[in-house]
């Protein structure tokens, strides 16, 4: 199956690769990928234990459990969770699947429940996850549950960052403080938007995509595509901002784009861009169509960020916008609103995306009706660019499936890459270097060389 | 031939429902648009939203929540070549049914059911659900106030996109 098409010699250059999936040559200055990677059903199974099964995988956010008791039910790399905040406060991530005969156990999306009661025999799991009657009475012995076999069963670790949980299904992973390494400073700049704290806004954009998962970490941080993919956004910007003689800014931006931005790896497979999209920012970037109200708001924001963190970190974290993958399949993109978003690999060649809107809990309502207009103007199922992104995923999948090339490809910029770690380089956004930090860790760890283990 | 005026008949308001459809349909989406009044609105609820009759899009992520003027650039979009989800045009087919309308003082509101085929490059999906209207007669007709689509989803995990107009 990873035989080469005819013709093909295979690897090249000095041989930086593990999985036999990705090809580095620097003295080519060629990055590519083999197509099994995305069209493989047995590649698939393969990194679903290995990738899925060592990596941090996101759950979901401190803000959607409000009050003890309160939960939420979500599959993360095909395993049905239950994350709670049990009667005491203590934050679990249980497999939602009966210890008995293994029925779903809990049913809702979200709620809150000093019980999780399986439909099935009656068998009763406490929000700590302990079982605590088994439904009609007598018929087992004293000792059966002694060592708390038929309690829920938890994820081997659940940690969070900033608020941010993730779950590891390997016991022995590294934390997850040192598994984010330069992703930890991005969510900083995120967080420390507020000092209320952020919270994720309902109206989750749930949908599917036909197509392998990978294909939208890369597209995430992608910013080659937008000139193309993108014209009607870029079009429909310029045209909101012309009333203000703001479409200058964003002529400005199209004149010379690559200049526009930076692109990084930020280790262990992390990647992002960073630049400057002349949209307007609710946290603290302020653009005339929004009116003299937002403006107010927004350069008292502006003004405590920087009394906070100082005049470089608060224009940072006001005015530049930062699109990131978290290893594997985490985006958080803070540009004209704030998304989480993550996709679940079901298989192949199809995921299922959740991408929810995030904003200060202390936002006036003005701003988050702007920031949940930003968001749903440019992002989403329905939106103005989104829905084409999807669309591009789709025809990638469909190409790799029905040709016999055997390669995809992720040069840019490689003709001048330096760094010895692919995870950590860098270039102008419009390079692929992001995209390489992300396939090197993927290649480190599909093929053994690295295990993320403490 | 019955009199234009309030009392209005389902049958009138069935009449301008179908003309959408068909407008729809026939990919007329600049005349469709010009069904909207100057202030009017255009929702889509986000599936799995709950009370999507009266969520409100300024505290509630929504699909799409246009007003003539999203509207007008949504539908310029839609018929570039740059709009690549809907490059080429996907097929549609908009049924609308159960049409009752609700009152017609101060307004006109009318509740309806939809079912809309979508298909593009031999895939077809479905999309159902009910739209709640705020209509306003005019010239023998109507013009929509506001439209709000609220689908029978707990997700989009069967369509992926919500491009087409429902």
């Amino acid at each position: 199956m990873l035989a080469g098409a005819p013709g093909d010699s295979g690897m090249r250059g000095n041989g930086e690769c593990y999985s036999g999936l990705v090809e580095a040559d620097r003295g080519r200055g060629t990055f590519r990928v083999r197509r099994d990677a995305y069209r493989s059903p047995d590649v698939f199974a393969q990194e679903l234990e290995v990738v899925f099964g060592r990596c941090w995988l996101y759950l979901g956010h401190e803000s959607e459990l409000v009050k003890n008791g309160d939960f939420v039910t979500r599959r993360v790399a095909g395993r049905d969770m239950i994350f709670n905040r049990d009667r005491k406060g203590a934050v679990h991530a249980f497999f939602n699947s009966c210890t008995h005969r293994g029925a779903t156990v809990c049913r809702e999306r979200h709620g809150s429940a000093k019980n999780f009661t399986c439909p099935y025999h009656g068998w009763v799991f406490s929000s700590e996850g302990k079982l605590v009657d088994q439904g009609v009475k007598g018929g087992y012995a004293p000792q059966f549950n002694c060592d708390g076999r038929y309690d829920l069963m938890q994820a081997a670790r659940l940690e969070h960052y900033r608020g941010f949980y993730f779950v590891n299904f390997n016991a022995r992973a590294i934390g997850l403080a040192e598994y984010l390494a330069g992703a930890r400073e991005i969510i900083d700049l995120i967080a420390d938007q507020t000092e209320a704290g952020q919270q994720i806004v309902s109206g989750a954009h749930e949908y599917v995509i036909h197509a392998n998962y990978k294909y939208l970490a890369e597209n995430s941080i992608d910013a080659y595509h937008a000139v193309s993919v993108h014209s009607t956004y870029f079009d429909f910007l310029t045209e909101r901002l012309r009333a203000s003689g703001g479409e200058a800014a964003v002529a400005k931006l199209m004149g010379d784009y690559p200049a526009g931005g930076r692109g990084s790896g930020l280790g262990n497979g992390h990647g992002m861009f960073e630049g400057f999209v002349p949209t307007g920012r609710p946290v603290a970037s302020w653009i005339p169509p929004w009116g003299p109200d937002a403006k107010r708001e927004i350069e008292r924001i502006r003004a405590r960020l920087t009394e906070r963190f100082g005049v470089e970190t608060a224009m940072r974290i006001a005015e530049t916008q930062k699109n990131m993958v978290i290893f594997p399949n985490l985006v958080l993109n803070d540009h004209v609103a704030i998304t989480v978003r993550s996709f679940q690999p079901e298989t192949h060649d199809r995921m299922r995306v959740t991408a929810w809107a995030m904003g200060p809990k202390d936002e006036i309502p003005q701003l988050r009706s702007i920031r949940l207009d930003n968001f749903l103007t440019f992002l989403g199922p329905a939106g103005f660019a989104t829905p084409d992104d999807n669309e591009m995923l789709e025809l990638c999948q469909n190409g790799a499936a029905h040709s016999p090339v055997s390669w995809t490809d992720m040069s840019r910029g490689m003709c001048t890459a330096r760094e010895d770690d692919m995870r950590v380089g860098s270039g102008p956004w419009t390079d692929e270097a992001q995209m390489r930090a992300y396939w090197t860790q993927w290649d480190r760890i599909m093929g053994g060389a690295e295990t993320l283990e403490a | 031939m019955a009199t234009f005026g309030k009392p209005f008949t389902r049958e009138q308001v069935e009449d301008f429902l179908f003309l959408e459809a068909e407008l729809l349909d026939s990919w007329s989406l600049p005349q469709w648009r010009d069904l909207f009044t100057a202030d009017g609105k255009y929702y889509i609820v986000t599936p799995g939203v709950e009370n999507g009759d009266t969520a409100s899009p300024q505290e509630v992520l929504f699909l799409v929540a246009d007003d003539l003027e999203r509207l007008n650039q949504r539908v310029e979009r839609l018929m570039k070549k740059g709009a690549h989800a809907e490059y080429p045009h996907s097929k549609t087919r908009h049924l609308v049914t159960n049409v009752r309308i609700v009152s017609q003082e101060p307004e006109i509101k009318v509740r309806s059911n939809f079912v809309t085929y979508r298909t593009k490059f031999d895939q077809t999906v479905v999309f159902m659900g009910h739209h709640i209207y705020r209509l306003e007669p005019e010239d023998r007709s109507f013009r929509i106030r506001e439209k709000r689509c609220v689908l029978d989803f707990d997700s989009l995990s069967q369509q992926g996109k919500a491009t087409i107009l429902l």
